[in-house]
């Protein structure tokens, strides 16, 4: 029952029955269709189905250019798929401007950091802030209290995403004097200040040590329990991938492969053999 | 923004200042009077650069055009419909200009209003480019604009320009539009508006994943830029009381282009200080294109000397500190405190 859920070709069994949909689609936040996406003759993703459940950690992996940034920049809105569809809340947001996904409800990050390093802590959390906003810009100039008072607002959130973090201590440094992994978590910390429901994760633990990688699940963890997130990342660090996702998606050459819990997909011929290569396939005796 | 003590200290200071100035016939001669209200002008004129190039990141070259909108429209304004009607000669002023008769204050938001609306029609089209082709594109309206001057001889006099604006720019009133023009560009962009801006120019990308209407607001930041551009060129045309197309070429973009970049991009202070130094530098600078006698050699005067030795300035600084004067730093009573060796945190 509880697999089910994940199972996009199950579902699709069973959607004449209305009533089931309608349960589906409530549960369900981020549903992608048959996405396909083609640059000139190259197709970077091809017929992707996803299905995510609220509340949930799930993982893309696959090896280097098998279509899992670009399934992130579909998802995101920067790119729109030829084929298929995204429903992200119960709405189709094909098309839509990166700017409106953000809005309903869904942030990300990005594989190489993109933080304004001249600006603070503060300040780049503080621009995560600005789309809840309630007082538009002609405010400012006028000084009216109430838009100090979101002003006031909007810093006190910056400051306890910044605590969160772990970055309480550097909250008036430039983003670009700190180290990388604290650089990826101000991008998260920026990211939570857009108030998401969805949180897409490009490689969180790229560049980060073991034991940073280890506090880094602890903590994909805590923040999806503490601000109700669904989470989903793209992750080359397997110990990352397998502790803390609970369903993952394995894509090689921009299809789908395999999906599954982290145990059915650590066990399945096909992706250790496209991820770890013929040999080690061989080596566990597959 | 609650009242504490580095806001009571600024407020203080422009008051005591704006005391000094009204006082200022006392101690300062015609000359230097003239050179002081210039400086507020390119104040004004640098800090509207400075928040479409240093805040947003947008490398736009067409501020001479908002400023000639601003120079022309508030001068329309100002001038009384039988001086208008004698100084158009060629062809005869047009209803509603001609009747166009506004107190002072509303010419120059007149002026910076049309600019503002310029700025829209051309913004929507060309901001959509980056980098290097804006600066092109805008490069390009500023001189249309200037071409349209030249050749709405009904509306603008066309080549003659216009002559005997009345001299409204008093060194107080210049004074207190550098103040407006101040007080809203650092509210904004001390505000979270301010951060939202310096995002979309470190990276837009990241801007429009945060949810951020990025076309939506460079278009603000460029209309803004403008409005006070025009405000700028309409106090640039009281002050000169003669403004013709000529004036507004591409060498005034880039003499604004220079205070911005000299006082430093994403500083507002920066802006203050390079367009103060570099006004009086050109006009301290003047010398240097009169005949000179160095005891040996004589060098005769050669006009366009100051250019010379500007480019040169310009690249220096270019060369061996291109973030200006103050970088993307501001001049604080905190970074004033420590510079005196008595800071307090």
């Amino acid at each position: 029952m509880e697999e089910s859920r994940w199972l996009v070709r199950e579902r699709k069994k069973v959607s004449d029955g209305t009533l089931r949909r309608d349960a589906d689609q409530t549960d369900t936040l981020l549903q992608a269709t048959n996405v396909t996406m083609r640059f000139g003759g190259v197709t970077a993703v091809s017929g992707l189905d996803l299905a995510l459940p609220k509340g949930r950690i799930a993982g893309i992996i696959g090896p280097n250019g098998a279509g899992k940034t670009t399934a992130f920049n579909i998802l995101s809105g920067f790119y729109t798929p030829q084929e298929g569809s995204v429903v992200f809340n119960g709405v189709d947001i094909r098309g839509r401007s990166p700017a409106d996904i953000c809005r309903m409800g869904m942030a990300r990050t990005f594989q190489n950091i993109r933080l304004s390093p001249q600006m603070t802590v503060l300040e780049n959390i503080m621009v995560g802030c600005h789309v809840r906003r309630r007082c538009p810009w002609w405010m400012a100039p006028l000084g009216l209290p109430a838009f100090y008072r979101e002003e006031e607002e909007i810093r006190e959130k910056g400051r306890k995403l910044a605590q969160r973090v772990h970055l309480a201590d550097n909250i008036a440094e430039q983003a670009g004097s700190l180290p990388y992994g604290a650089q990826r978590r101000l991008e998260i910390a920026r990211a939570l200040a857009t108030a998401p429901e969805l949180l897409l994760l490009d490689e969180p633990a790229a560049g980060m040590n073991p034991q940073e990688s280890l506090d880094l699940m602890h903590f994909i963890g805590h923040i999806r329990d503490e601000f109700g997130l669904t989470i989903l990342l793209i992750e080359h660090d397997m110990k990352v991938v397998m502790g803390v996702c609970q369903y993952i998606w394995v894509m090689e050459y921009g299809a789908l492969i395999a999906q599954g819990d982290p145990d059915t997909v650590r066990s399945n011929p096909d992706v250790i053999r496209a991820y770890l290569g013929e040999e080690a396939s061989l080596e566990k005796g597959l | 923004m609650r009242p504490d003590r580095n806001t009571f200290l600024t407020i203080a200071t422009m008051l005591l200042f704006g005391l000094l100035l009204s006082q200022a016939e006392t101690f300062l001669g015609d000359y230097q009077i003239y050179i002081v209200k210039l400086i507020f002008i390119n104040a004004i004129l640098a800090l509207s650069l400075n928040l479409i190039y240093g805040f947003t990141g947008m490398f736009s070259l067409g501020h001479a055009g908002f400023i000639a909108i601003g120079a022309y429209v508030s001068a329309l304004c100002i001038l009384s419909p039988e001086q208008k009607e004698m100084m158009w000669i060629l062809e005869p002023i047009i209803w509603p200009f001609s009747e166009l008769f506004t107190p002072f204050w509303i010419s120059v938001l007149a002026g910076g209003a049309v600019a503002a609306l310029c700025a829209i029609v051309i913004a929507v089209p060309v901001l959509r480019l980056g980098d290097d082709y804006l600066g092109i594109a805008t490069l390009g309206f500023a001189e249309i604009i200037r071409v349209v001057i030249v050749n709405a001889t009904p509306v603008t006099n066309g080549s003659l320009g216009i002559k005997g604006i009345p001299s409204h720019a008093t060194l107080l009133s210049c004074y207190g539009w550098t103040l407006f023009t101040l007080v809203v560009l650092a509210r904004l962009v001390f505000s979270n508006f301010g951060n939202v801006l310096r995002c979309i120019r470190d990276n837009e990308i990241a801007a429009r994943v945060m949810g951020i209407n990025v076309f939506g607001y460079k278009v603000l930041s460029f209309c803004l830029g403008a409005f006070f551009a025009g405000v700028g060129g309409a106090l640039l045309g009281t002050h000169l009381s003669t403004i013709d197309p000529k004036m507004f070429n591409f060498l005034l973009t880039f003499n604004v282009l220079m205070f911005v970049v000299a006082g430093g991009l994403g500083s507002l202070t920066g802006s203050l200080l390079g367009a103060g130094i570099i006004t009086i530098l050109l006009e301290w600078l003047r010398a240097i294109e009169e005949p000179m006698d160095l005891g040996i050699i004589e060098l005769p005067g050669i006009p366009g000397m100051r250019m010379v030795v500007f480019s040169l300035v310009l690249l220096a600084i270019i060369l061996y500190r291109r973030e200006g004067i103050m970088g993307t730093r501001e001049l604080t009573w905190k970074s004033l405190g420590g510079l005196f060796g008595r800071g307090k945190k």
